[in-house]
């Protein structure tokens, strides 16, 4: 018998247990190394933003993909590990790592990133010079511990972009996550200690996910948000407090305030690992973060690769285990449904084996879909939505603002001599605008041409923008923040200029910006009809078509990126969170990789026939719409069947149905007898 | 199917007195359904029981059973044993099953542990709505589908009545009107002009009096001594 | 600190997390675990009650943050009756429901701390 090949993952972070997970689940038997002597990486450090509600920041996650690694049986993990060479010939590698040696027939690098030193790299911020001044990630052990409640400050500032966003210090680029990391940990803070006065000091505010217009709303409520970093911040003279020295980069104004505390939001540093580099031959990026390796099936994911956020970098693992798995040839096969035209989806599908079956609605369950294309009703593994721009509904623009997604917008704007473009203020906070914003900035290269971008927040969020911004900046393109939309006219925006406090006129040939967008339309789920080859007898008698608009699924992070509550269906694009473009490639690669066709295992639901009084309770109950009433010809009667490919095993209808005829495989009653026996031990 | 109520604890309780074994029995079929007497609302009320004696520092046996039907009476053979055992038993099947379980078994001590409430439909989950009053003498194929007999305060034939207002019933503001609701309907299905005839009035004679009513299908029910000549 | 009469149902995704990386926060409570909150069953924390608990917690994902969407709403009404059926069999047990991540043993902490000063309260505030 053929060795079951090996593959191994550096580093046990987000990115790395999610890797492992992927590959061990592909059939692979699994190294997974870490040079700490613990699991979890960074998010580890981070503890739970949730107020009444999830804040969706994936850190709790870390500690249950460490748990599914730790119980997986084709996972060994090593940690304290140095990885010290890989030789052998591209079939024969050998992974050395330290005195032990491993063949390997892959490598997946998710070595993460560092924090900034910001003593070094700003010293002027006062970090461990000054005192009240820390870093975020210690105000939040504080917050944790209760010891930030016990003894509250009355005032405290938060300082995003310390060590990023920075070209003085060589570090021009945006760290991505840590103005959501700021905003939600300010607001957990305002959730049980709401008599601190919070602050908070940004360039932009740049959101890293869906959601984010309604955290700086949220925000904008509870703590006062300032553009303009401080340019130093040092001890009060004769006192102890941090003296904040900024200018207000919307205002012109100059202040020095001083706060109880200063809490200075660390950038993320891509880490330096010289042995491992060498050994692996990964290039890197000017900024220090990995782009690729020169070894046979070395493969990066994770923050190794640029800042990301947890939710990302787990997604970013997933995608490099599915890739690694395609390269030594264990990929599953099947057909996968795509709704909505997505090319990138449907080559990803293509080149992982699934036949990708362009469809406009589905109805069934993971494994076992009906996708429906105009010609035929065919068998599918998973589905895929794509909400795409296009399909959309525009809301109004203003009179004389065309839509920068239009072609009598942005294509009219390509070659207009004097063009304003206008983003966040009639429309949600989106990547995708501030992209083409750019874009079309730096295409309009004529003599006479000028732009103007006027915005509430800039997006750089993302490699290679910040240098973008910087380059039409360099050449001509005014950027200008306003806190709120300018008044327009036919070839004429007024505002009043936030530094100087007078009206402005500025005169253009054209004005585009980018609109509110409506839910995109025509596909359509059929959600609740089950057809279960023809056996189902609720449900397929009345199939309700369901926009899927209405699937908008719910933020939570146990459904990742793209999941729904119905397993095997994911959806993506403009009905999720409308990214850059290079981000939407990414999710649609992942849900591409997704476990379309590979439904979680674990224990099931299961229905005792005799029982049964098809009272419907757990078909009206489930919300993954698992049980179904099949026609059971033994008893001759209708009774209710849980569909293993969508249970969850979360045994709600265990506990729910009224005849008791519902049976959990890993938590019967008699197990749970057992457990409660306990109270007798003493 | 027959809708239910689970009786307060304390009455159930007092009835069960200072009995020591108790059956707690239940019934498969529409209280299931309406989450009143079904297996898991008895083994519910099994632990109550337990857990007042325990309260009250006594020990009392309590043992659960469920039947596919309590009202027909080769089901109830299944409790022939139990009984034996029992001091009482408790019943969480309809009326219809403690009057017929009491008379399958005429000296064991039976007792109701619901409220039968009405004959309903579920109209959400967790929520069901009266349908039908039994009256014996059906008029739903005049009132569009709408029992006026149970959906009308007053049970009038001919309504509505001077109490509905803005199709809502005069007793309480959020019932509606049965009459309003037949008058719609009839005016969905074209069938306005049906309103004009008068209903004489009705025979309550098939209703609720005279005793038991009963009903017989005759290809089926031998009454005794037929068939055995 | 929780002692043998106190019953932790505890959902794979969260509190059983939790338990194994802070074991501490819930002292000696005989733990339950369940696979989400939705399989609290109220017979289950009736027998609790039956067999010696004098106080039943369920630890449940905070709202949004359930694998399968309605855990933690599903354990809050499920709890609740059983704490109505409690009280109408004389019983003084009571009923916590947390909800906390498994990052998040403060907040389970907190949760605790409240409910069992509520209950001193109560047996305070009890006629004698």
């Amino acid at each position: 018998m053929a060795e079951i090949p090996r593959a191994a993952v550096i580093g046990a972070g987000p990115a790395g247990l999610a890797a492992a997970l992927k590959l061990a689940d592909g059939g692979l038997r699994v190294l997974l190394l870490d040079a700490e002597d613990r699991l979890g990486g960074s998010p580890f450090e981070f503890g739970c933003k949730a107020t009444d509600r999830c804040a969706n920041c994936y850190a709790c996650l870390t500690l249950q993909q460490i748990r599914d690694v730790q119980t997986h049986e084709s996972i060994e993990v090593v940690t304290a590990a140095r990885v010290t060479d890989l030789t052998g010939p591209p079939d024969g590698r050998v992974l050395h790592i330290g005195d032990r040696q491993e063949p390997v027939s892959g490598v997946i690098v998710a070595t993460g990133y560092r924090l900034a030193e910001v003593e070094t790299a700003r010293p002027d911020y006062g970090l461990s010079a000054v005192p009240g001044v820390g870093t975020a990630l210690e105000l939040e052990k504080r917050f944790r511990s209760g010891s930030l409640g016990d003894s509250p400050p009355r005032t405290l500032a938060f300082v995003q972009c310390a060590g990023s966003r920075d070209s003085a210090i060589g570090r021009d680029y945006c760290s991505r996550v840590c103005c959501t990391y700021a905003l939600r940990l300010a607001r957990a803070i305002h959730h049980r200690i709401p008599e601190i006065e919070m602050t908070l000091f940004y360039q932009d505010l740049t959101p890293a996910g869906a959601g984010f217009d309604a955290l700086v709303a949220e925000c904008e409520s509870i703590m006062a948000l300032r553009r303009g970093l401080p340019a130093k911040v040092y001890q009060e003279p004769g006192g102890a407090r941090p003296i904040v020295c900024r200018a207000d980069t919307l205002t012109g104004r100059i202040s020095e305030e001083p706060y109880d505390e200063v809490a200075l939001s660390v950038g993320l540093w891509a880490r330096e690992d010289p042995e491992l580099e060498s050994v692996l031959g990964l290039a890197k990026d000017e900024h220090g973060f990995y782009e690729g390796s020169s070894q046979h099936r070395v493969l990066l994911a994770g923050a190794c690769r640029g800042p990301m956020s947890i939710g990302e970098a787990s997604e970013d693992g997933r995608v490099a285990a599915a890739e690694l798995l395609r390269r030594v040839g264990t990929t599953v096969r099947g057909a996968v449904a795509i709704i909505g035209e997505d090319e990138h989806a449907e080559a990803v599908a293509r080149r992982e084996g699934f036949e990708p079956v362009r469809a406009r609605a589905m109805s069934g369950v993971a494994g076992a879909f009906i996708a429906e294309t105009d010609e035929a009703a065919v068998p599918v593994v998973g589905g895929i939505f794509v909400g795409r721009r296009a399909d959309a509904e525009e809301e109004p623009l203003p009179p004389h603002v065309r839509s920068l997604y239009s072609k009598s917008g942005y294509g009219k704007a390509q070659s207009a001599r004097r063009v304003a473009i206008l983003l966040d203020f009639w429309a949600p906070y989106s990547r995708i605008a501030h992209e083409k914003a750019l874009e079309l900035a730096a295409s309009r290269t004529g003599e006479k041409q000028r732009t103007w971008i006027l915005c509430r927040h800039a997006f750089t969020g993302e490699q290679g923008l910040e240098a973008l911004m910087t380059q039409v900046r360099e050449s001509g393109t005014a950027i200008i923040h306003l806190p709120e939309a300018p008044e327009v006219e036919s070839g004429l925006l007024t505002y009043v200029d936030p530094g100087m406090g007078k009206r402005q006129e500025l005169k253009v040939d054209l004005i585009v910006a980018a609109p509110s967008l409506g839910p995109t339309s025509g596909q359509l789920l059929d959600l609740d009809a089950h057809h279960l080859n023809g056996r189902a007898r609720l449900g397929a008698a009345h199939p309700t078509e369901t926009p899927v608009e209405e699937l908008q699924p719910p933020s939570n992070p146990h459904l990742g990126l793209s999941g729904t509550p119905r397993e095997g269906i994911h959806v993506i694009g403009w009905l999720r969170d409308p990214g850059t473009s290079r981000e939407a490639a990414r999710r649609a690669e992942a849900a591409a990789l997704a476990d379309l066709a590979t439904p979680r295992q674990g224990g099931r639901a299961e229905v005792d026939p005799a029982k049964c009084a098809i009272c419907l309770t757990c078909i009206r109950a489930c919300p993954h719409s698992a049980p179904v009433a099949v026609y059971d010809e033994e008893r001759e009667k209708d009774v209710s069947f849980i569909q293993p490919e969508a249970c969850v095993s979360c045994g709600l209808c265990v506990s729910l149905c009224p005849a008791s005829a519902i049976s959990h495989s890993s938590h019967s009653d008699e197990s749970i007898a057992r457990n409660l026996e306990e109270l007798h031990a003493e | 199917m027959i809708v239910a109520d689970r009786k307060p604890l304390d009455e159930i309780l007092e009835m069960v007195g200072d009995a020591n074994r108790i059956l707690v029995s239940a019934c498969n079929t529409c209280v299931t359904v309406c989450l009143a007497g079904g297996r898991r609302e008895a083994a519910i009320l099994a632990s109550q029981i337990r857990i007042h004696a325990q309260e009250a520092g006594r020990t009392v046996e309590v043992r659960e059973n469920c039947l596919e039907r309590h009202c027909d009476p080769e089901f109830l053979a299944e409790l022939a044993g139990e009984l034996e055992w029992a001091d009482v038993m408790v019943s969480t099947a309809c009326g219809v099953g403690v009057n017929l379980a009491s008379e399958v078994y005429p000296s064991a001590r039976i007792i109701p542990g619901l409220n039968t409430s009405f004959f309903g439909a579920t109209d959400a989950p967790g929520r069901w709505l009266e349908m039908c009053g039994g009256c014996g003498d059906c008029v739903l194929h005049r009132t569009g589908g709408i029992c006026p007999i149970v959906r009308c305060a007053k049970s009038i034939l001919n309504g509505p009545c001077g109490g509905s207002q803005d199709g809502k019933c005069e007793v309480d503001p959020d019932t509606p009107c049965a009459w309003q609701e037949i008058i719609d309907r009839l005016a969905l299905q074209g069938r306005s002009a049906e309103l004009e005839a008068v209903e004489p009035v009705k025979d309550w004679g098939t209703s609720h009096s005279g005793g038991r009513r009963r009903r017989i299908v005759d290809e089926v029910f031998q009454a005794e001594g037929e068939g055995e000549a | 600190m929780l002692s043998k009469d106190t019953v932790a149902f505890l959902c794979a995704n969260g509190g059983q997390l939790l338990d194994a990386a802070y074991p501490e926060v819930l002292g000696d409570a005989v733990r339950v675990p369940i696979p989400c909150a939705s399989r609290l069953d109220v017979v289950h924390v009736l027998r609790a009650v039956e067999q010696g608990a004098r106080r039943v917690l369920v630890v449940a994902c905070p709202a949004g943050n359930c694998r399968s969407m309605v855990g933690p709403d599903e354990a809050e009404r499920r709890l609740h009756r059983a704490a109505a059926l409690l009280r109408e069999a004389g019983s003084h047990a009571q009923c916590i429901l947390a909800r906390a991540a498994a990052n998040a043993p403060e907040d389970l902490r907190s949760t605790l701390a409240a409910s069992l000063e509520d209950a001193a309260n109560q047996i305070e505030e009890a006629p004698a």
